[in-house]
């Protein structure tokens, strides 16, 4: 076999691949976005034989899905808050570099990451119960915390070891005490990087399911998790239209940032 | 000064610290002690009076935590795998194409999918390899049921791929960025075929971010949960899973937290292996 | 002593990092309003001396003063230094306008006397229509201009040029050197300028300090160091040069010593007080002449031409010597073709011929 009929078959073998690994990422989310709009009542195969957006107006009518819509962006925008500043706060202190124990400390802040969910729901269902905290608020607020924190814990660490020190030390030359170096030139260009961190932890929080699972009560639920019981109950397209708007919200929400933060530049140089 | 300075620092630490400790070592702490409770039936959670057991972890060792525990190991290996192997030819596009615009488009579209999170693309893939998706003519024709639990598992496979794959195309990104795009064009003046340059050169050169990607997937598949429960059809169960069903359907909480302290453990683990063998690797290559 | 003439000093000025020393027991004195250039390879301690007196290192020992004032321990916000860096370091996330004002905001000058003073700044670097623009948007060289008025808005004490040239073609850097010169001397601006290059230390600074593993070898103007160099590094380091090593003494006269080299050369050199030297001459003091050309003042050196290169304006011939190889730089003329193999007579005279003390030869 020739090289060159190697090249020819290696490059048919590649394309091939790409283009199947980009129609299996694609196809689903494009079936469930002609599903949502199916006129039937039923779930039938596809395609749809006419067109409605019955399904969008279930979503905004039914009761269970606004109050769980409601809140998870309550929860999601409080996690997201507490989590950047507690973050930030963090940074301030582990900017000198010369600090004893800066890569133990970095790597305890990660640590949940590596957790399965499941475990964080359960050990804090118990652990909050021993306490006496039982409204479901609160309980799923605490949840949220601590697997949405050290999205922007990496993010924030990462991006502000990124940028070069020699703006610091411009900064310093120029009249710029350590902190005001900080704040005033280390922080701002840090600053694409912590928002992207907040974003993820806002969409982390927005998305979970194993944790919140076992922290929600019959007054509050989230989202995903009136999603889910519905999943499994019955076949209601209401969950396709949910599942459209979200793609919708977020890609919208991504075109945003990356014209005003150059979001795509923060993961072109690898995560 | 330095002492002012110390006392602000510990300040501002406290936020991060009471979360951290409040909320994450704590409850571990919490979940392991309880797994250590005998379970009695009837009661919700384990008894209090009694003394510790092993019993727990004893009872895991037969029945639906090692049928669990295997279909886990086994799906998570073989999404992750296709996961890594897939991810390659992606990857080598983003970092290398000519076109500026395709690369954005690509990776906007790889952190939109990142973005949407798991329950909307499990979603997605029910209703895709379902009996209503369009692959349902070509199954009817292959003769296979949409109960096939073969068949369930390979969706569930499929699941977690979906997750994996854009995950571990922005791992690579960055790895197969920094390697010189001479070294392959170089290998090709020296008679190397395309692939025989990848193989040698570029594939080598970006063992460690192959190995974090594979370690990523892997252990995102371990504690996957919502993706089995949604797809897995309850015939399909993964760890995760099963603790939640000890917790919902028979409120033994000494077991379930005796299976979330296993499967904790197992993550590590993997954790621990997987990084050292990428540290291993990228200090042999640092010889260069 | 007149303490307002000196800018920066530095009085027996040592830095070890660990075992290491960057500088042994340095002492500078850089007055007012003069160019400094300090000149050396990779490794020489110039950065170090340029980070201790920015305040970015402490000394190990030894005094170091800015306007009088000592200044070891205090941290670089507390000192009156500007620096050109030589990535310009301008902030990505401000406007050229915000860069230059940015020194004095942080010591609390009011908004319109910092307006007054940024706009000073921008008439003085002639970038007066780019106050609203982003780094990203300028050229190179705009960079730099910014970066200097910057540096230059707070009327530092003295301004340190870290490498300015040395990254820029030729052509650039010749227009650049003169804008840079322009500018710094019409604020009468002390400054300190470290490079490694020494086109750049010559053509920039009234005064080159010449360092080598830590030490300062020699000081002088730039002619000075050229034609009258201490030693053997510097005379290498400042330009070309060829060597008889290893001369003697045989002849003390009135006017003029003649020294005699181990393969016999006769080197007449007018008196001065060595007994044993190096003798160095510049390839461009060097005539090539035909064989019977010369004179009683004269050395007459024959050999063969090994290669001979057109360099532009120069040719650089390079010739077999019984005294070694000799590299002569010839003006470049139509009429003349120097081959390779072809015989070559070189005639020095006696007042191009540097003694410099023999270094611990053999």
């Amino acid at each position: 076999m020739s090289k060159r009929f190697q090249d020819s078959v290696w490059r048919v073998l590649t394309t091939s691949t790409v283009v199947l690994s980009i129609v299996f990422l694609i196809a689903p989310l494009a079936v469930v976005t002609l599903l949502s709009f199916d006129s039937r009542t039923f779930l039938g195969p596809l395609p749809p034989p006419s067109l409605s957006i019955r399904w969008y107006i279930r979503f905004f009518s039914d009761e269970m899905i606004l109050r769980g819509l409601r809140t998870s962006l309550l929860l999601a925008t409080a996690v997201t808050f507490v989590a950047t500043v507690a973050c930030v706060a963090v940074a301030v202190t582990m900017m000198r570099t010369r600090f004893a124990g800066k890569k133990a400390i970095s790597a305890f802040l990660l640590s949940p990451l590596v957790v399965p969910p499941v475990v964080l729901g359960l050990g804090i269902l118990l652990y909050l119960s021993a306490l006496g905290i039982v409204d479901g608020f609160t309980r799923l607020l605490c949840g949220h915390l601590i697997i949405a924190i050290p999205y922007v814990v990496r993010a924030s660490l990462i991006s502000l070891s990124g940028v070069n020190p020699i703006y610091a030390e411009a900064a310093m030359s120029l009249g710029a005490t350590e902190r005001a170096a900080f704040w005033t030139v280390t922080l701002p260009l840090a600053r694409s990087g912590i928002v992207a961190g907040a974003i993820l932890s806002f969409a982390v929080s927005m998305d979970d399911v194993a944790v919140s699972m076992f922290l929600t009560d019959a007054q509050t639920v989230t989202l995903p998790v009136v999603l889910v019981s519905a999943m499994r109950a019955n076949f209601d397209l209401t969950i396709a239209a949910a599942s459209v708007l979200f793609m919708g919200i977020i890609a919208i929400l991504m075109v945003v940032l990356d014209r005003t933060v150059g979001i795509t530049n923060v993961f072109k140089n690898g995560s | 000064m330095p002492m002012r300075s110390f006392v602000a620092r510990l300040a501002l630490s406290v936020p991060a610290a009471a979360i951290y400790l409040g909320l994450f070592t704590l409850p571990l702490a919490v979940l392991f002690v309880e797994s250590l409770r005998p379970f009695v039936p009837g009661f919700i959670g384990g008894s209090r009076d009694a003394g510790l057991t092993l019993s727990n972890y004893q009872n895991l060792l037969s029945g639906a935590f090692s049928a669990a525990l295997a279909t886990t190991l086994k799906l998570g290996l073989a999404a992750s795998l296709a996961g890594v192997a897939l991810a390659l030819p992606l990857a080598h596009i983003c970092a290398r194409s000519n076109s500026r615009r395709v690369e954005t488009m690509l990776i906007g579209f790889l952190i939109l999918l990142m973005f949407l999170g798991v329950l909307v693309r499990a979603y997605a893939l029910q209703l895709f390899l379902g009996s209503v998706g369009p692959l349902r003519p070509l199954i009817n024709v292959l003769g296979i049921a949409t109960t096939n639990r073969a068949y369930i598992e390979f969706t569930v496979c499929a699941g977690l791929l979906h997750y994996v794959l854009p995950m571990s195309v922005l791992t690579l990104i960055g790895s197969l960025r920094s390697i010189h795009s001479s070294l392959h064009e170089c290998a090709q003046s020296l008679g190397a075929s395309a692939w025989m340059a990848y193989a040698t050169i570029t594939l080598p050169l970006c063992a460690p971010a192959i190995l974090t990607a594979f370690l990523f997937s892997f252990t995102f598949s371990l504690s996957a949960f919502v993706i089995p429960m949604i797809l897995g059809c309850g015939r399909v169960n993964f760890v995760s899973t099963l603790v939640y069903t000890r917790f919902s359907e028979i409120a033994n909480y000494p077991s379930g937290a005796a299976i979330s302290i296993s499967l904790l453990a197992l993550s590590l683990t993997a954790v621990a292996v997987l990084s050292t063998a990428v540290r291993r690797w990228t200090s042999l290559r640092s010889h260069t | 002593m007149q303490e307002t003439a000196v800018a920066v000093e530095l009085v027996g000025v040592t830095k070890k990092f660990g075992s290491v020393v960057a500088t042994n027991d340095v002492s500078i004195g850089i007055k007012k309003g003069e160019t400094t250039a300090l000149l050396g390879p990779s490794g020489c301690g110039k950065t170090t001396i340029l980070r201790m007196i920015a305040g970015f290192e402490q000394p190990t020992s030894g005094s170091l003063r800015i306007a009088g004032q000592e200044v070891g321990g205090s941290r670089p916000y507390e000192r009156s230094v500007g620096i050109l860096f030589q990535q310009y370091a301008l902030f990505p996330h401000m406007t050229v306008w915000d860069n230059i004002g940015y020194g004095l905001r942080r010591r609390g000058w009011k908004r319109p006397e910092i307006a007054e003073r940024v706009l000073e700044m921008l008439r003085l670097v002639r970038l007066e229509n780019m106050a609203r623009r982003w780094p990203s948007e300028l050229s190179g060289g705009q960079q730099q201009r910014v970066a200097l008025a910057r540096a230059l808005a707070t009327r530092p004490s003295i301004v340190l040029l870290d490498e300015p040239l040395s990254a820029l073609d030729a052509q650039l850097r010749q227009t650049l050197r003169v804008e840079l010169k322009e500018i710094l001397g019409a604020v009468s601006a002390t400054v300190l300028l470290v490079t490694h290059d020494q086109e750049e230390a010559m053509t920039f600074a009234d005064r080159i300090l010449v360092m080598q593993a830590g030490r300062i070898e020699q000081e002088g103007s730039s002619p000075d160091l050229y034609f009258r160099p201490k030693t053997r590094f510097v005379a290498e380091f400042l330009g070309k040069s060829n060597w008889i090593d290893g001369v003697s003494l045989v002849d003390r006269g009135p006017v003029v010593d003649t020294f005699r080299s181990a393969a016999g050369t006769i080197i007449k050199i007018p008196t001065s007080q060595a007994m044993q030297a190096d003798v160095c001459i510049r390839p461009e003091r060097i005539e090539l002449v035909s064989a019977n050309a010369g004179d009683e003042q004269a050395i007459l050196l024959s050999g063969t031409v090994r290669e001979a290169v057109h360099a532009g304006a120069d040719i650089h011939v390079l010739i077999d010597t019984v005294e070694g190889p000799f590299t002569v730089f010839e003006r470049s003329r139509d009429n003349r073709t120097i081959l390779p193999g072809a015989p070559a007579h070189l005639l020095i005279h006696a007042n191009d011929c540097m003694l410099l003390p023999p270094e611990g030869r053999q």
